[in-house]
């Protein structure tokens, strides 16, 4: 009985022990990694890398700083040899605004990529480079992916191509560059595993690893460390010079020419495996031609779109595309001016003409509030706002100036399907604008002067 | 004899009474010596001395130095000879002309048994550097007069002993807090560090009773410690008072087995040694005054290694041969007896394999693995923690640390400071203090040693003790140890002696306090037990007085948990975090046909064990599996702890159920399937066992985060962040959007780190800073992680908050580093910092630095306003001190402290009663 007992009752508890349900498992974490940091102004604190600045006996280089809140930013200049100190300025903007810093006030040795801490935000940096025969610059990248698409690039007689490696952060980088070029995928073999030592820079001189190619788009790879690439095609005296961009099935770019007298095309890379179908519509201020163009983008095979027989002057571009790809628009000068400029027929180099270039990156997704840092900031010549309205609403712009007057406020209309180009000047009170939207717009900004063209894309502000 | 010239030496004899026994007998032994006495003093033994002297017609004195005051300088040796010692009549001669002869100071008389003269009792002594005696003598041996040659000795018996008047003056006499052996022992080394000889004189023969030579007594053993202590250098000393140590604690552990109890001498005779600490001192500063020779000159007489382990190990040895001497050793019936009657080897066995189990902690403490952590550098900084200190987990807190943190802070004391000592010794009394309390405990059932011996083996490293360990649960493995003499001192027949069944109650409730220290649920264990098995033996009125004895101790118990208990929430306490026991199915398997076999073979009180411990078993499962119930941690551990026990019952019944004649037929064939069954559980125990560090899994952090201490500076000055699977991170946690992480001191986190406290504004802080890394919001990282004393962040596995450390314009990868590791790039990544700019070191809970008037300290510790030195202010969420005074220290919770003093008080109130009342008859 006793047995019989026991048996039962330690059986009826190890049922019980049984019947409790094992716990549901703990839920994991709710994000991958990161969020993507996007050169977007949020309304966080942020840091903005800018690779192409040089300030020293020829050029001049001005960081444009445009907020929308009181912000304090440092500026940090590495050195290209490793473990020297940096040189260190900060700045601050009492009110929202912008401001407009001279790297010459800081340090002039030359090149001097930067990177711009700033304390809040919304808030953006733009970098202009600027000498007697040049005028170049672009939007800083606040985003630091492992992979960068660098588009645009060639090698082809009269154009020298340059990459620029930055890597502002304290640990080694080994980055790898491929090339894809109009015979496919070009070997980089001196390119790969490169050292980019901690808080300093390489200047990589293309033309003499790959030379006389007419498209050449970089893929830069970082397998340690990250790096701020940065791509420059120079002319005989201009030069044009953008970041990196990430691949998207759909660009708009505001502006590809101002002008009949620059030539506008549009450079595509496919990274992906299939060959990717492009639809190219082009906006004027008259209204759009949609279905351009219709491409197809093979892998690993850029694609050059001569835009220049589409629309005759200023012209704006969007890109559809079935899948994502990597796209800048560069407009060069179609006209080799070099005339003789006196009566022994000789050629001043400093008044040369006809070989100006500018280039930028697109707006994958347009947006209703723009800050443009340096629109109307750069003294060496006269700024342009565009604005894009792909949509099909009428896009009502209110433009606020931003600088240390900064008061006025003006309203513009875009029609849907147009871009309209809204001419600035230079104003030496105005460091940059703020631009809100009624519906979505794409927005950059032109500077043109006798010594070269640049364009400027715009900033988001939002993320 | 004198030489011509030379006035003829004279001499006092002191006959040294212990009671007034004795006395005369001694005194007309002297009176009849052929070489007369100037004076005979008996001394010592109060009136009763007295009056033997009165009766004897001799003077008296109340102790040797006043003798030393009366004797005037023409005396000039002293002979002290015990009351009870029977000198034959030429033994003063003999010492006097033979000292005079050598030029000795110090001479003494072989000593034989004065019932049978012609056996020895000692002819001089050698010591060990222990100052443990070692005469050199078989057992019974016959004076043949092979010893009879006057030789130089570290020291003669103080039975009969001649000395120089003017070195016992100078030497202060014999040390009247000595017993008298250890005090002759004493006295002759201090008379050769004064360059003294001392030598034994064979042809002076004194007749003593043998039984009163040889004390096992405790103050015997803390009289030699003493003299240890008093005459060696402290370079000596420095070396000689661990191995002393640890000796008597491997004597402690061992004699039991060897028919003795050696631990409360032990404990005794070193608390003695503490509490005289004054007058040692002085004692040791008049013996070292004027030396003429140092230790080596001691050396010279003493034998090399341990008395003690010498003779330990020939007892052993003559065990072991009077069990193999016999021609039919390896037969079957001589088998069988050994099985019968195996305590020794069992207890061999059981010292082995727990030696075994616990060999890597030897060398490493605990490992850093999970809850199982090494315990802190500093065992006072232990202790002061525990004891309303501060808390030093995470960011800190005034959290109540365990009392585990307080007791293994008083073991590591104890141990010299050492925390790997610390970790070992405490791991290694479990484990044979669980095997072998369960062996005394299944006795108490009736269970033989062989199968008692199994039991224990699954009791401490069984399934249930495996899934403790891979839990590591440090606390609950410890207390696997004192379970079964929780239940036992319970069990034990009720002695008749009110002052034993007080006793009986005190043992209770501090063996019972033992277990609610190491871990506070087993606290209410013995008394679940106890009432499971009255409810299974209604009629059984011993075990329902066991159960009421256990709740009687369990509540005594109660306060030896402060200042824990007042402090924590009970409720809060079982139910946080999450546990649940999955069982592997071998073992599972083997339990349960056990236990249904023995359910169904075992006959009488095996039977009872058997269903004890499958009710055990299944109940302690059902707490152990119990996160649907609402139950946390804590209780899931309590809950394997209690299968371990019924693992162990069951398998102690099953096994020793099989040596049983009562089972026969078909219950033998069912009895033998329940014993394969326990033997596989048996063999489930090698694994763990043979890890060497019993039963813990092996070390997760300290070598990865070794790296720390190769980097500038202190690495202890700093924290590091360490991200991963909570399961990877040591102790608990904390998680940021699913993803878990916890901070830990550099180089490598202490036991007191374990347990997280509450989050406070410098975890929300943290975990902003670790949010606004995940969107992407942060870029300098490692200046806000400095701030909080973190200076580095390691991933111990996979989780996406590695990548968000990617990135940072002040964070560097480490790509040396065994795990991903990032070094915060930043100037003072400190957890105390003056404003100057100084980092301030760590030390214990507390930090020290420079002494500046008017700098101020950040310390990068939770905010709390019992920081100091004065004043203290808030500094977001941590704290500014002044650094006046070159330290920053938590002023104790004064509350807490008194009651942590109070519980060790009761605690060695209960211990010492429970001693005191055993020994009463």
């Amino acid at each position: 009985m006793k047995r019989i007992l026991g048996l039962i009752i330690v059986g009826v508890v190890v049922l019980g022990a049984v019947a409790l349900p094992e716990p549901p498992p703990v839920a994991g974490p709710d994000f991958v990694g990161p969020q993507e940091r996007e050169s977007v102004a949020a309304a966080t604190a942020s840091v903005w890398y800018c690779p192409w600045v040089a300030s020293g006996a020829l050029r001049d280089s001005t960081v444009m700083i445009a907020t929308k809140v009181p912000l304090a930013a440092e500026i940090t200049l590495p050195q290209q040899i490793a473990d020297e100190d940096a040189d260190l300025a900060t700045v601050s903007v009492v009110e929202p605004g912008a401001m407009v810093v001279p790297v010459g006030e800081i340090v002039r040795r030359g090149d001097t990529p930067l990177f711009i801490e700033l304390s809040d935000g919304p808030a953006s940096v733009a970098v202009v480079e600027s000498s007697t025969q040049l005028l170049t610059g672009d939007t800083c990248v606040a985003r630091i992916p492992k992979v960068w698409e660098l588009p645009g690039g060639t090698t082809r007689e009269g154009r020298t191509l340059t990459l620029r490696l930055f890597n502002p952060f304290p640990e080694l980088a080994k980055v790898s560059v491929s090339g894809a070029s109009e015979s496919g995928e070009t070997g980089l073999i001196d390119l790969q595993n490169l050292d980019v030592a901690a808080r300093t820079w390489q200047d990589v001189n293309l033309n003499s690893l790959v030379p006389l190619l007419d498209d050449l788009a970089l893929t830069v790879t970082s397998s340690e460390g990250f790096v701020i690439p940065s791509l420059v095609v120079a002319g005989l005296t201009d030069e044009a010079s953008w970041p990196g961009v990430a691949p998207s099935a759909n660009w708009e770019f505001p502006v590809a020419t101002v002008s009949a007298q620059y030539a506008p095309s549009l450079m595509l890379t496919n990274s992906g495996n299939a060959p990717v179908n492009a639809v190219v519509d082009v906006y004027t201020s008259e209204g759009a031609t949609i279905s351009a163009r219709e491409v197809v983008v093979d892998p690993s095979v850029p694609r050059r779109v001569d835009l220049s027989d589409l629309a005759d002057g200023a012209m704006g571009v969007r890109v559809r595309a079935s899948a994502p790809l990597a796209a800048v628009v560069l407009a060069e000068e179609s006209v080799a001016a070099q005339q003789p400029t006196d009566e022994e027929g000789l050629i001043d180099e400093d008044t040369i003409l006809g070989d100006r270039i500018a280039g930028t990156i697109g707006v994958s997704v347009p947006a209703t509030e723009w800050l443009l840092p340096g629109l109307q900031a750069v003294a060496e010549g006269s700024s342009s706002l565009w604005i894009l309205n792909t949509g099909t609403e009428s896009a009502t712009i209110t433009l606020q100036a931003l600088g240390s007057s900064a008061t006025a406020v003006s309203k513009q209309s875009v029609p849907p399907g147009t871009v309209l180009g809204v001419p600035l000047g230079f104003d030496e009170a105005i460091g940059g604008y703020q631009l809100e939207s009624s519906v979505p717009v794409s927005v950059a900004w032109s500077a043109e002067a006798t010594t070269g063209l640049m364009f400027v894309s715009g900033t988001v502000v939002g993320g | 004899m004198s030489s011509p010239g030379n006035p003829k030496p004279k001499i006092v004899a002191a006959v040294l009474a212990h009671d007034s026994t004795e006395v005369s007998e001694s005194i007309s032994r002297v009176r009849s010596q052929v070489y007369g006495t100037d004076r005979i003093v008996v001394v010592g033994a109060g009136s009763g001395g007295r009056h033997a002297a009165d009766a004897a017609g001799v003077e008296w004195m109340s102790t040797v130095p006043n003798l030393l005051g009366s004797i005037d300088s023409s005396i000039t040796h002293l002979w002290l000879l015990y009351a009870g010692a029977l000198p034959r009549p030429d033994a003063l001669a003999a010492l006097v002309d033979e000292a005079e002869r050598t030029d000795a100071a110090v001479a003494g008389s072989k000593l034989v048994h004065d019932d049978e003269p012609d056996r020895l009792i000692a002819v001089g002594i050698a010591t060990d550097v222990f100052d443990v005696p070692y005469l050199g003598l078989d057992e019974d041996e016959i004076d043949a007069g092979q010893y009879d040659v006057v030789r130089d000795v570290a020291a003669v018996a103080g039975v009969s002993m001649l000395i120089r008047r003017d070195l016992a003056r100078g030497v202060g006499g014999p040390d009247p807090k000595m017993t008298p052996e250890a005090a002759a022992i004493d006295i002759c080394q201090r008379a050769r560090l004064r360059g003294a000889r001392v030598v034994v004189v064979p042809s002076s023969e004194v007749l003593f009773p043998a039984d009163r030579f040889r004390t096992t007594e405790w103050r015997e053993g803390a009289g030699r410690i003493r003299a240890m202590l008093k005459v060696y250098s402290l370079l000596t000393l420095l070396w000689a008072i661990p191995i002393r140590f640890l000796i008597g604690l491997l004597e402690a552990i061992v004699s039991p087995f060897l028919g003795r109890w050696t631990l409360f001498n032990f404990i005794r005779a070193w608390l003695w040694n503490l509490w005289h600490l004054p007058s040692l001192l002085s004692e040791r500063a008049a013996a070292r005054k004027g030396k003429a020779f140092g230790d080596a000159e001691l050396f010279r007489f003493q034998m090399r290694g341990s008395a003690r382990l010498s003779a330990i190990g020939s007892e052993i040895g003559d065990r072991l041969r009077s069990r193999l001497d016999r021609s039919d050793n390896l037969s079957v019936a001589s088998i069988g007896n050994d099985l019968r009657q195996p305590a020794f080897i069992v207890g061999v066995l059981t010292v082995l394999t727990s030696l075994i189990a616990v060999r890597a902690l030897w060398s490493a403490g605990w490992p850093a693995v999970g809850f199982s952590m090494p315990l802190p550098e500093s065992a006072q900084a232990g202790i002061g923690a525990y004891a309303g200190g501060w808390n030093p987990a995470g960011f800190g807190s005034v959290e109540q640390l365990p009392p585990l943190v307080g007791l293994a802070g008083v073991v590591q004391y104890v141990l010299f400071g050492s925390p790997t000592a610390a970790a070992w010794a405490m791991s290694l009394a479990a484990v044979v203090a669980g095997i072998w309390g369960t062996i005394r405990l299944l006795r108490t059932w009736d269970i033989e040693v062989v199968a008692g011996w199994a039991a224990g083996i699954v009791l401490v490293a069984g399934p249930a003790a495996q899934a403790i360990g891979d839990r590591t649960a440090i606390g609950y493995l410890l207390g696997l140890g004192v379970l079964p003499w929780a239940i036992r001192v319970t069990s034990a027949r009720w002695p008749w002696s009110f002052a034993r069944k007080l006793g009986r109650i005190a043992a209770t409730a501090w063996v019972i306090g033992m277990l609610g220290l190491v871990a506070p649920p087993l606290l209410v264990v013995p008394a679940f037990v106890l009432l499971v098995r009255g409810v299974l033996r209604p009629a059984d009125v011993r075990a329902w007085g066991a159960l009421g004895i256990a709740l009687l101790g369990t509540v005594i118990a109660i306060p030896l948990l402060l200042p824990w208990v007042a402090v924590v929430d009970i409720g809060s306490y079982l139910t946080s975090g999450s546990e649940f026991w999955t069982p592997s199915l071998v073992p599972l398997l083997a339990i349960a046909a056990a236990f249904v076999a023995g359910a169904i073979a075992a006959p009488g009180r095996k039977l009872d064990a058997v269903i004890l411990g499958g009710v055990l078993v299944g109940s302690g499962a059902i707490v152990a599996r119990g996160h649907d119930l609402g139950l946390g941690r804590e209780a899931a551990l309590c809950g394997l702890a209690v299968v371990a026990l019924g693992s162990a019952f069951v398998v102690g019944g099953i096994l020793d159920a099989l040596r049983s004649a009562d089972v026969a037929g078909w219950r033998r064939v069912v009895a033998g399937i329940g014993g394969v069954a326990a033997v596989v559980l048996v063999a489930t125990t090698v694994f763990p066992l043979f890890g060497g560090r019993a039963g813990l899994p092996a070390d997760d952090f300290a070598e990865p985060l070794r790296f720390t201490t190769a980097a500038d500076g202190e690495a202890s000055n700093s924290r590091i962040l360490l991200v991963g699977p909570e399961a990877t991170l040591p102790g608990e946690s904390r998680v940021v959007r699913g993803a878990a992480y916890r901070v830990v001191s550099a180089p490598v986190p202490g036991l007191w780190e374990a347990e997280l406290p509450e989050p406070r504004s410098v975890d929300v802080a943290l975990e902003e800073l670790l949010d606004a890394l995940i969107e992407g919001e942060e870029s300098r990282a490692g200046d806000v992680l400095a701030s909080f004393g973190i200076r580095w962040v390691v991933a111990t596995g996979e989780t996406p908050l590695e990548a968000v450390f990617d990135g940072q314009l002040d964070l560097i990868s480490l790509g040396g580093a065994k795990r991903p590791t990032f070094l915060v790039d930043s100037e003072q990544p400190v957890r105390a910092i003056a404003t100057s700019g100084v980092a301030w070191s760590r030390s214990g809970t507390g930090y020290e630095g420079g002494v500046a008037e008017g700098d101020r300290v950040f310390l990068a510790e939770s905010a709390n306003s019992r920081w100091g030195a004065d004043p203290w202010v808030q500094s977001g969420w941590g704290n500014e001190v002044s650094a006046a005074t070159g330290t920053a220290e938590f002023n104790p919770i004064e509350s807490r402290r008194n009651q942590a003093v109070m519980a060790a008080a009761l605690f060695a109130i209960l211990v010492v009663f429970s001693a005191f009342a055993r020994r009463q008859r």
